[in-house]
């Protein structure tokens, strides 16, 4: 009984070390230090037709999770997968909001 | 220190009982070599023998069950005792008690013996009785004092001492200069003679590495209050360091004074003089005598004054203050340990209460006088005294632990006590070597729920009172927790796993790491999280609930305040950032629980199966796979997806809990562990533990496996 106990830790213990060296090794520790490659200013230029607001955030939230998916590719696929994924903000904006843009 | 060890050249015989030398084997160890090497300590066989006894019992005793059968422990520990509770105010003089066990003389200057005798008759003190002990008090026979010789001053502290002599000499003034309090006891700890006791038991942890975590397996069993020496296990080891505070209490002049004579006094010999502050007596905050604070040199010093109180007959309050005698002061102080002064005139140590070198050796907590009178004149000390014990790992005394649990305790600690006050002293006692100790004091004293009052903390709801009924026996999990906890983190610094091992704290994005072992701060704040998840989950679950059946949407942001935020904030007035901390610890500890019941286990596995690395390579990260580099843009090996799939949940957790992971990790871990003990405890909320990222169940993993 006593002995199954011991075996049920550490079963526990060697799943948690395993975890924690997978986090290691995929280069996670430190992540939360990690900055975009692509700043909201350089956005702008990325993304020409970008609105503000949520959009833009969603927009550099999808930087992050490709940077995650995807470290060390660097900017230029980055750039690449924003305009391929955010092609609507490449260009301007359809003729229903083009109409209502000389008002704003 | 070598010439003053040379010049102690007198005997001394610490105990020569003869009940303590007849069981166990002399052990050699490598403290007993320390002890013997300077040939001027001459130790007397028995008294050698006493020490090894001691020693071995202490090893055999390790489990913490059979204590109290020490013979060091039960009967001198009685003798001395039977002193406080009436010998002093009867027969304090004539003494002659060799035959009853311990014999104690120990005096370096004056070679003056003296000898104590406890005819055990205890009873408290009745403030009547205690108004006889003060008069009777000046009557006292003068205090054991010695160990002046291997207190070993720094050379600042030397120069200090020499300094107020000299001031004292030149205008000829007749007060006597003492330095009170912790800066005695933890110099005398310090001392050889003192660290035998100490040292021995410490060796032991750090050469026996192996997992011991059977020993807290059930809370139940463990229902000694207090651990000790024995049966703890200790993360760091708190050095004896020297405090750069230090009080010095004068008995025929104000503080004040004194700082003016000290001040002409450097004046005249060219020197700069320094400013003195002065807290003003304050009677209404129980402050009835005034301090001088001055900075001389790298210390900071109080003058204060030796006191003594007066009392109306029942009130425990004072009501006057007045300049009182060394044996006076030393009664009135919280433990016998800390009543210890060090005579700045004479460079001895005195111990007026006649118990605080005896009871420092022994590693006893134990008040001078009677554990009642002296935890209701204020209440807080009941706190202070779980906190050495803690600190100095010492065990508190039956009699101590008897007047802890009385309710009047409870009360005054409730009403009469600032909740600073208990918040200061239970972060202190968290930042101890013992935390998992101070903790099962409190719960085996009766004293958490008034430390954590979790009432007023739960959320608002119907049946708040019901609810709060609830919590009290929440708190045996919450041990349970914590020392898991500890123990796996003691497991984890004998023997780190390999993530752990400091060569290979890999990191990214520049970000540095120290491990649990040796990072102070996040282990403070995971004992904290350990210490409260179980009462902050049943918080959370009481939310949910009450959310459920009342659609309403309760007011204000601040209504709506975790549980752990209230009770730090509000209840204990520790800081915000503290109770943030604690809480990401908490939530990042749920989220990995979450994250492996999810099956993130085997993509761990997977990810060191297939050798998936992403390293930083001075910036820039490197990825790799099964040992040959990629291009992450590029690659779609499905064992790469996972593993960056993998990536990107673990990241998210990441994220919020930063630095804190490891905290978190562990806490996630130790809860799992707990829940193997826990079998004997109803694990009612079990299936409540909150999960932030209740999407990710959704989540299914491609079939890799």
């Amino acid at each position: 009984m006593d002995e199954s106990k011991e075996e049920q830790r550490q079963g526990i213990i060697e799943q948690y070390d395993t975890f924690a060296t997978a986090l290691q090794q995929i280069g996670l520790i430190g992540i939360w230090g990690a900055k975009p490659l692509v700043d909201g200013q350089e956005m702008k230029e990325v993304l020409p037709y970008i609105p503000r607001g949520p959009d833009f955030r969603y927009v550099m939230d999808e930087q992050e999770r490709w940077m995650t998916t995807h470290p060390g590719a660097g900017k230029e696929p980055l750039i690449e997968h924003l305009r391929f994924a955010f092609a609507d903000f490449t260009k301007p904006p359809e003729n229903k909001e083009k109409g209502k843009q000389p008002e704003t | 220190m070598q010439q003053d060890r040379s010049s102690y050249t007198h005997t001394q015989t610490i105990y020569s009982s003869s009940s303590t030398s007849s069981t166990t084997t002399i052990r050699t160890t490598t403290s007993t070599a320390t002890f013997a090497a300077p040939q001027s300590l001459l130790l007397s066989q028995q008294t050698f023998r006493a020490l090894s006894t001691s020693n071995g019992k202490m090893k055999t005793n390790n489990n913490g069950q059979q204590e109290d059968k020490d013979p060091l422990f039960d009967e001198s520990g009685h003798k001395v005792n039977g002193f406080s509770n009436n010998g002093v105010s009867n027969n304090g003089a004539s003494n002659n008690g060799s035959s009853n066990g311990i014999s104690y003389s120990n005096n370096a200057l004056s070679g003056q013996e003296n000898v104590l005798n406890g005819e055990a008759a205890p009873s408290l003190l009745k403030p009547l009785q205690r108004q006889q002990l003060q008069q009777q008090s000046v009557k006292y026979p003068p205090p054991r004092q010695g160990y002046g010789y291997s207190i070993q001053l720094s050379d600042e502290e030397k120069k200090l001492f020499r300094l107020l002599r000299q001031v004292h000499a030149d205008t000829g003034m007749t007060t006597t200069l003492r330095v009170a309090g912790g800066w005695v006891r933890d110099k005398l700890l310090a001392t050889p003679e003192f660290q035998i006791f100490h040292h021995d038991f410490n060796s032991y942890y750090s050469a026996y590495g192996k997992r011991l975590t059977s020993k807290f397996k059930s809370s139940s069993t463990s229902r000694q209050p207090s651990m000790g020496r024995q049966g703890t296990k200790i993360l760091s080891q708190e050095g004896f360091l020297g405090p750069v505070d230090i009080d010095i209490a004068l008995d025929t002049m104000l503080g004040r004074e004194f700082a003016d004579h000290l001040n002409e006094y450097l004046q005249d010999h060219g020197k700069e003089s320094v400013s003195v502050g002065v807290v003003l007596k304050n009677p209404e905050k129980s402050k009835h005598l005034e301090t001088a604070t001055m900075k001389v040199g790298t210390f900071w010093i109080d003058f204060v004054n030796l006191r003594a109180e007066e009392y109306a007959d029942d009130s425990r309050i004072p009501d006057l203050m007045r300049i009182g005698t060394a044996s006076e002061d030393a009664f009135r102080r919280d433990l016998t340990i800390n009543s210890l002064f060090y005579n700045i005139n004479t460079g001895q140590v005195e111990d007026w209460t006649g118990r605080g070198f005896a009871d420092l050796r022994r590693g006893v907590v134990t008040t001078p006088l009677a554990p009642l009178t002296t935890l209701l004149d204020d209440p807080l000390r009941v706190l202070r005294s779980i906190r050495f014990a803690a600190r100095l790992r010492f065990t508190m005394h039956d009699d101590l632990v008897k007047a802890a649990r009385d309710s009047r305790v409870r009360m005054a600690l409730a009403q009469k006590v600032s909740r600073e006050r208990v918040g200061g002293e239970v972060d202190l006692m968290l930042r101890s070597p013992d935390p998992v100790g101070a903790m099962r004091l409190l719960v085996n004293l009766n004293l958490v729920d008034t430390v954590f009052p979790a009432e007023p903390c739960l959320p608002d709801g119907s049946n708040k009172d019901v609810m709060a009924k609830a919590v009290g026996p929440l708190f045996d999990r919450c041990l349970n927790l914590l020392s898991t906890t500890h123990d796996h983190l003691f497991d984890c610094k004998i023997s780190p796993p390999s993530w752990c091992q400091s060569k290979r704290l890999l990191t990214t994005h520049n970000v540095v790491e120290t491990p649990l072992t040796s990072d102070e701060e996040a282990r403070r704040l995971l004992w904290y999280a350990a210490f409260l998840k179980p009462i902050h989950d049943y918080c959370q679950f009481l939310r949910r609930k009450e959310e459920a059946t009342n659609l309403t949407k309760r007011a204000g942001k601040k209504a709506n305040r975790s549980f752990i935020s209230k009770l730090l904030v509000d209840e204990l007035k520790r800081p915000a950032r503290d109770a943030e901390s604690v809480e990401t610890i908490m939530k990042a500890a749920n989220d990995i629980t979450h994250l492996i019941r999810s099956g993130c286990d085997m993509s761990a596995t997977l990810i060191l199966i297939s050798d998936v690395r992403v390293t930083d390579n001075r910036g820039v990260l490197v990825p790799s796979l099964r040992g040959r580099p990629i291009d992450s843009a590029t690659e779609d090996d499905p064992v790469w997806d996972h593993a960056m799939e993998f990536r990107l949940l673990c990241s998210e957790v990441l994220r919020k809990v930063g630095g804190l992971w490891r905290a978190a990790l562990m806490l996630s871990l130790s809860e799992q562990l707990a829940s193997l003990n826990d079998d004997d405890l109803d694990y009612t909320i079990e299936g409540d533990i909150v999960s932030v990222c209740n999407s990710w169940c959704d989540l299914i993993f491609p079939s890799c496996f």
